[in-house]
This record gives structure tokens, sequence and C-alpha cells, in this order.
């Protein structure tokens, strides 16, 4: 593997390593299995960068694979060998947190609980969107077309806010 | 309200900071072991492949050449061959089972990678010595040196040309193999024993 593709890929990795966690959270049931994924995750994309040809971001093909593997560990067929890599390498540091974190929290767990609920092609595309990514880029890793793209993402929209609703 | 869902999405690394503590060591390892897998595998089959071509070829020869030491030269690299392919086949045996949790796949890769330098740190007695010894019966039998005085021997040209080409070969199979001695598995071992010492330190905290 070239030395400045594998600085490249460090580098974009140690960027983007919490929003593919976070890719990761939407795909599984709780933080310990996040963690499992998170790791194989890392793994395949380390395996698949040789493959690595500049035809798109080095940002888009590292989601494109962690959207694959998460699919994959959706249907159970990595979860086998989730202990493959263990999580022991991986720590959630816990930070004292505030009435405001508090609430924030519950929010964010509420938006995960709707997450999870949206099927495998939903959930990546909203979890994708929610990191900021572009209709070009989410078009790219899923496969679907820009237009597509737009209307799944208004009407994700529209079920996450009602799913919210429900909750509170 | 779309910013607002952004926000709350990302709001997560607030409260739940992944430390990438060891995972550079782990790629870095992951794909160093898959490469030496990759490469050992491809030199196993070359070995393999040329073993199986030879072995027919010295066992012929064992009947057909007419001096008693070349036919021990043969005979001795026939056995020899079938001694490489069993040492290979017995290499491959012992492999690191990806399907097991990571510290004992860690620990499987280093009893691996371990095996493949004692195999290599043999090498020269195991390999190179016992295949020189083969040609070199088969040379003196064929050149019929064992019937020649002294005298006679030194003014034989080939002799000497053997001579030289058995103790380079020799030399350079030394040198070669040290050099993969030193690049290859210390490097990986010691990376590989760097890693294990964290991970069961980890274990013990938990």
């Amino acid at each position: 593997m070239k030395e400045d593709l594998e600085n490249a890929f460090l580098s974009t990795l140690e960027q983007s390593q919490e929003k593919i966690f976070r890719v990761c959270v939407s795909y599984t049931k709780n933080t310990q299995d996040a963690k499992d994924l998170f790791q194989e995750v890392l793994v395949n994309i380390w395996k698949a960068l040789p493959n690595f040809k500049g035809d798109a971001l080095l940002s888009t093909y590292i989601y494109r694979i962690t959207i694959n593997v998460c699919l994959r560990f959706q249907k159970n067929l990595i979860k086998g060998r989730s202990r493959f890599i263990s999580a022991n390498n991986i720590t959630i540091e816990h930070v004292e947190s505030t009435a405001d974190d508090a609430q924030n929290e519950k929010k964010l767990m509420l938006l995960r609980s709707c997450v999870r609920g949206l099927n495998d092609v939903d959930k990546a595309v909203i979890t994708l969107f929610l990191e900021e990514l572009s209709y070009r880029e989410i078009s790219l890793i899923t496969g679907l077309k820009e237009n597509t793209v737009a209307v799944r993402i208004k009407r994700i929209k529209k079920k996450l806010l009602d799913c919210i609703k429900e909750k509170l | 309200m779309e910013n607002e869902l952004r926000a709350i999405w990302q709001s997560s690394p607030n409260h739940e900071r992944i430390k990438f503590k060891k995972s550079r060591l782990i790629l870095e390892l992951q794909s160093i072991l898959n490469s030496f897998e990759r490469t050992t595998r491809y030199w196993d089959l070359i070995e393999i492949g040329v073993a199986l071509t030879m072995i027919p070829l010295f066992g012929y020869q064992v009947f057909r050449l007419p001096s008693f030491v070349a036919k021990l030269g043969a005979l001795l690299i026939t056995v020899w061959l079938v001694f490489v392919i069993s040492n290979v086949i017995k290499l491959k045996k012992i492999k690191p089972c990806k399907e097991d949790a990571y510290l004992d796949y860690l620990k499987q890769s280093k009893q691996y990678l371990e095996n493949h330098k004692r195999f290599s740190d043999k090498l020269m007695s195991r390999y190179v010595i016992p295949c020189l010894i083969g040609v070199a019966l088969i040379t003196i039998g064929k050149l019929d040196l064992m019937t020649k005085s002294l005298q006679e021997i030194v003014q034989i040209r080939l002799v000497w040309i053997s001579l030289f080409l058995f103790t380079g070969i020799g030399i350079l199979a030394y040198i070669l193999n040290r050099r993969v001695l030193n690049k290859e598995f210390k490097p990986k071992l010691k990376k590989l024993d760097v890693l294990l010492r964290l991970m069961e330190m980890d274990q013990d905290e938990n």
C-alpha cells in the first residue's frame, strides 16, 4: 500500500471516526455491538484501501464501505465474527453531564431509536444526511439517484418527526 | 427542523468520545499479517510445485546414473524434496483462526510467525546444506572423482566451477535468509508483541 494513501486514509479516518461510529450506532442495538461493528468497519476499510482508485473522495469511499459493512452486520452476516476484533481497544468516555446535556441526551436517544426503526436504505440515507453529506455524495454511496435521495430524505424527516412526537 | 435534527444527531461526541487507542496498531498489524499470509501462500505453492516436479526427475536419476555416489546424491535430493513438501504442509496446518477472539487470534498469529521464523532459522541446515551435498555427490559421481587422484581432480575446471558455485549459492542463501529474518520476522513479531501486551493489559483492567 502506498504510504501517502495510507497517511491520507489515517487522517481521513481520524477526522471521520466519530461520524462512522454514529452510523454504526444506528445499525446496532447497543453500544457494545456498535463498538464491535465500528472495529469491523475499520478493518474492512483498511482491507479495501488498496482497491481505492481515486474516482471518488476518500471519505465517500470510506462511508460506502461503512454502510456495506453495517448492512451485512444488520443481516447477521458478520455477527458471528464480531468477536474477531474485540472492542477492548475502543473506549467510550463518559463525561459528567449537566442538566442541558441530560436534556440533549434524551433527545439524542429518542432520535437514535427512531432512526433504528427505519428500514436499511432509509437508515443509510438519513444517517449520511445527518452527517451533512451532500445529496450527490449520498447518491454515490448508496447507488440511489440524487432525486430519489432528495425525495427519500423529505419523507424520512417527516417519519422521524412523527416518531419523535409519538415517543415524547 | 433540519438543523435541529443534525445538531441532536451530532451532539453525541459531547458525551461519547471514541478513543482511537490501539486501532491504528491493529490496522497496521492486520495489513502486515494479511500480506505475510498472501506471500507465504504464494511461496508455499511455488515450493510444492517445484518439489513435485523435481521428485520424479531425481527419482529417475537414482536408477539412470551409473555411479553409486551419483545415485546416492540423487536419492538424497529426492528424499530431501519429500521432506521439503512435508515441512511446507506441516507449517500450513497451523494457521491463525480469524473466527476466534481477537486476543487468541493474535496469539495464534504470533505462534504462526514464530514457526516460520524457526523454519527460516534452520534454513541452512535443513534446506541449503542437504541440497548442496546431494548436488555435490552427483557431480562427484558424474565426473568419477572417486577414482582420481587429488592432482588430477584439481586440474579439472568443472570441479572448481562447481566448488565456487556451491559456495556462492550457500553464502547467498545465508545472506538472504538473515535479511528475511531481520527485515520480515523481527519487526512483525515486535509489533505483535506490543499489541498483545496492550490487549492483555486491557483485559486485566477489565
